[in-house]
């Protein structure tokens, strides 16, 4: 079981979603609210095997596209999968579509799914 | 949308529509005060009438203080003002131009009749203010006194006149009818056009406030559908009421789904991708509010 990294500015759901992908199996998870607190902990970031990314973080703030460039710049290996809860319309959504090889889940998602991408992450690592 | 009065907004594009009103009212004061200047200044030397000088003097002077009424209270014109202000320049000029015209015809000489009338129809159908009917009414008015005229004048007095009047009057006040006529149209186009840009900007606003509530309950609703995940697995005798909890979420999701369809009303501008959605609410709300005070009370229900 890998460790899953969290990037969401609602802190409730930030730590929701760690409760559920530990139960759902995974080894560890990181959660952040906001780009910079993510960085700070780069090496074990980067040594995870999955990142969930909302891909809005407030107004004027670093956004989950943002972390995404960062992570790949850095040489991150794991899977992202977007989260948003916005319309996908909106810029940053559209180019959250547009990225290679990552997912985008519109909230809410069935917690069943979430919990299976933690047991999956495992292998992805 | 701007605020006229304490309680009151103005429609659109009535702003515009004021503001056009009010200059052709300035416009046609300062042009009449010139052609009275110059008319004034002509007759002195081949009239030389006190009573006419004295009447163009007093237009002048009228003219000249509806033009500094209007620069100085511009805010205060409302389009209807702005009519009057131009029906107040023209009147004068009918007695004006009757005693002109017996003076022009009384010399026994060869003259062109009706210059002036000319001069102020053609202006009346360029310059007349949003209230159209005014603007025809001067203009007929204008040529039955030509018309009352070429009666009085005497068939010698006729044969001393030239251009073919009353005729060139009549073709004059046609066209200058037809042009008017065609201003009204265009002002009718821009009435319409600017209530469908308003319509369309509603729609948009109305859009985006739906979408700035769908926003912000899909992160909560996504908390509630982990909550009761989280609490059925410790506690799987609650079985039944997370099933419950999970129904709602379903509903509220197949809601929000829903309100995703104005996404298409929308025209995402640039800064829009990171709106804080709590202040979007508030400034929508307030402009919701601000266009329901300004719109006409409805039927009663």
């Amino acid at each position: 079981m890998s460790r899953i990294v969290v990037l969401e500015d609602d802190p409730d759901l930030r730590d929701l979603l760690c409760i559920l992908l530990r139960r759902g199996g995974a080894a560890d998870c990181l959660a952040f609210g906001s780009v910079d607190d993510l960085k700070k902990r780069e090496g074990d970031v980067l040594g995870s095997g999955l990142a969930l990314l909302d891909v809005n973080l407030g107004p004027g703030r670093p956004s989950g596209l943002d972390a995404f460039h960062w992570l790949k710049e850095r040489g991150f290996g794991g899977e992202v999968i977007f989260l948003t809860g916005h319309a996908s319309f909106n810029p940053l959504v559209k180019a959250a579509f547009e990225l290679p090889n990552v997912r985008v889940l519109e909230k809410p998602v069935d917690a069943r799914i979430l919990q299976a991408l933690a047991k999956g992450a495992g292998g992805k690592q | 949308m701007r605020a006229v009065g304490r309680e009151s907004v103005e429609g659109p594009g009535m702003a515009y529509e004021r503001d056009r009103a009010w200059g052709s009212a300035l416009v046609a004061a300062l042009l009449v005060m010139l052609g009275e200047a110059a008319f004034a200044v002509m007759e002195q030397f081949a009239l030389s009438i006190k009573a006419l000088l004295g009447m163009r003097l007093v237009h002048i002077a009228l003219c000249l203080g509806i033009a500094g009424v209007l620069l100085a209270r511009r805010r205060d014109f409302t389009v209807q003002r702005s009519g009057y202000a131009f029906l107040l320049v023209g009147l004068p000029c009918f007695p004006v131009f009757w005693i002109a015209e017996m003076h022009l015809a009384g010399r026994g000489e060869s003259w062109i009749p009706f210059v002036g009338f000319k001069l102020l129809i053609m202006g009346i159908a360029l310059l007349a203010p949003p209230m159209v009917w005014m603007g025809f009414a001067l203009m007929g008015t204008l040529m039955l006194e030509a018309a009352l005229l070429w009666l009085r004048f005497d068939p010698h007095t006729r044969q001393l006149a030239l251009g073919w009047e009353p005729w060139v009057t009549f073709i004059y006040t046609a066209i200058s009818a037809g042009l008017l006529a065609y201003r009204a149209r265009s002002l009718r186009i821009e009435r319409q056009f600017f209530q469908a840009r308003a319509e369309t900007e509603s729609l948009e606003r109305l859009a985006r406030l739906f979408l700035a509530v769908r926003d912000q309950a899909n992160t909560p609703l996504q908390s509630i559908e982990i909550a009761s995940a989280v609490l059925e697995e410790r506690f799987p005798e609650a079985g039944e009421d997370v099933e419950r909890i999970r129904r709602a979420v379903a509903r509220l999701r197949d809601l929000t789904r829903m309100l995703s369809g104005f996404e298409g009303l929308m025209t995402w501008v640039r800064g829009d991708e990171s709106l804080d959605a709590h202040a979007l609410l508030e400034r929508l709300q307030r402009t919701l509010e601000e266009e329901a005070r300004g719109r006409p009370a409805g039927p009663p229900a």
